[in-house]
């Protein structure tokens, strides 16, 4: 199922672009924690990043984000790590995977670009993963496109 | 939520500035918004912009919005749009207003007199983030403490 306008804002976050095999993403995630977290900052999560390349590539290129709780924020250049105090992005189709990630992000990739297809939409942004979980601690994944 | 000291940051920013009357300063949000940007650099974060009172006359005034992206773009010089690589304020005292009419000036007001008592120096050029709920907007106004504004 898909649905329309969704939305993803939150406060003080930090990202930065990684290339890395699609299997060791868990490693990409963990080092961006890393680098915040060695420079004393506080990540509050949910960690959510945006699939720059080709889904069908080797080697994905990812923006990874990940909220902070400090309002300040300053590394040196070379971190290579943006931040904005506020991020918001809107007019997203949203769809959820519940399990099996790793087959079903592909069948749900296209099905979003399919879905925009059908109702000539124009894509605006990359695709969004955020991964999140229920009061019940069960673990789900949302994948979001936004368009006009 | 009362008044707080923070920090305002944005890496990766277009502006466009505009001296206009105070009651105008929706205007330039649509044009900063209408800019066709495209699927690789893409708005990621809500408009904003600054105002600097017009000394001379107080119903004006330079507006500068500002519209958060993703990436750096290169824009060429005629235009009314300019790249700009981050907005920084170190340290501000932040207001959030939700009241029913948008009055940007009482909060500055607001903000000011809580400096005064607080013997806090502040800027006289302040920052309003527009965050929309339910399609109408709440301000978060920022004012900077002397020195510690945008260069």
């Amino acid at each position: 199922m898909i649905v329309e306008n969704h939305q993803i804002a939150y406060r003080n976050v930090a990202s930065k672009l990684y290339n890395f095999l699609p299997e060791e993403i868990d490693i990409a995630l963990k080092d961006f924690d890393t680098i915040l977290t060695d420079h004393g900052f506080h990540p509050t999560g949910p960690i959510f990043f945006t699939i720059i390349s080709d889904p069908t590539a080797e080697v994905m290129t990812a923006e990874i984000f990940l909220p902070i709780a400090e309002s300040r924020f300053s590394l040196p250049k070379e971190e290579e790590v943006n931040f904005r105090s506020y991020f918001y992005v809107d007019n997203l189709l949203s769809t959820r995977i519940i399990d099996d990630f790793d087959a079903q992000s592909q069948v749900k990739y296209w099905e979003l670009f399919d879905y925009m297809k059908e109702h000539n939409m124009t894509q605006k942004t990359p695709v969004f993963v955020q991964f999140k979980k229920t009061n019940s601690n069960r673990t789900y994944a949302e994948m979001s496109l936004g368009v006009l | 939520m009362g008044i707080k000291m923070y920090s305002l940051v944005f890496d990766n920013v277009l502006t466009y500035e505009v001296e206009q009357k105070k009651e105008n300063w929706q205007n330039g949000i649509y044009e900063i918004e209408e800019f066709t940007l495209n699927k690789d650099v893409y708005k990621n974060g809500p408009v904003l912009f600054s105002f600097d009172p017009n000394p001379t006359d107080e119903k004006f005034g330079r507006f500068t919005y500002y519209l958060p992206i993703s990436s750096p773009v290169v824009l060429s010089d005629e235009m009314d749009f300019k790249f700009q690589e981050s907005l920084v304020l170190d340290r501000a005292l932040l207001l959030r207003q939700a009241d029913q009419e948008i009055d940007f000036y009482a909060a500055y007001e607001k903000v000011k007199s809580y400096a005064r008592a607080n013997q806090i120096e502040v800027e006289d050029t302040y920052y309003c983030v527009l965050l929309e709920v339910y399609g109408e907007f709440i301000i978060d106004l920022y004012v900077p403490i002397k020195g510690q504004g945008d260069e």
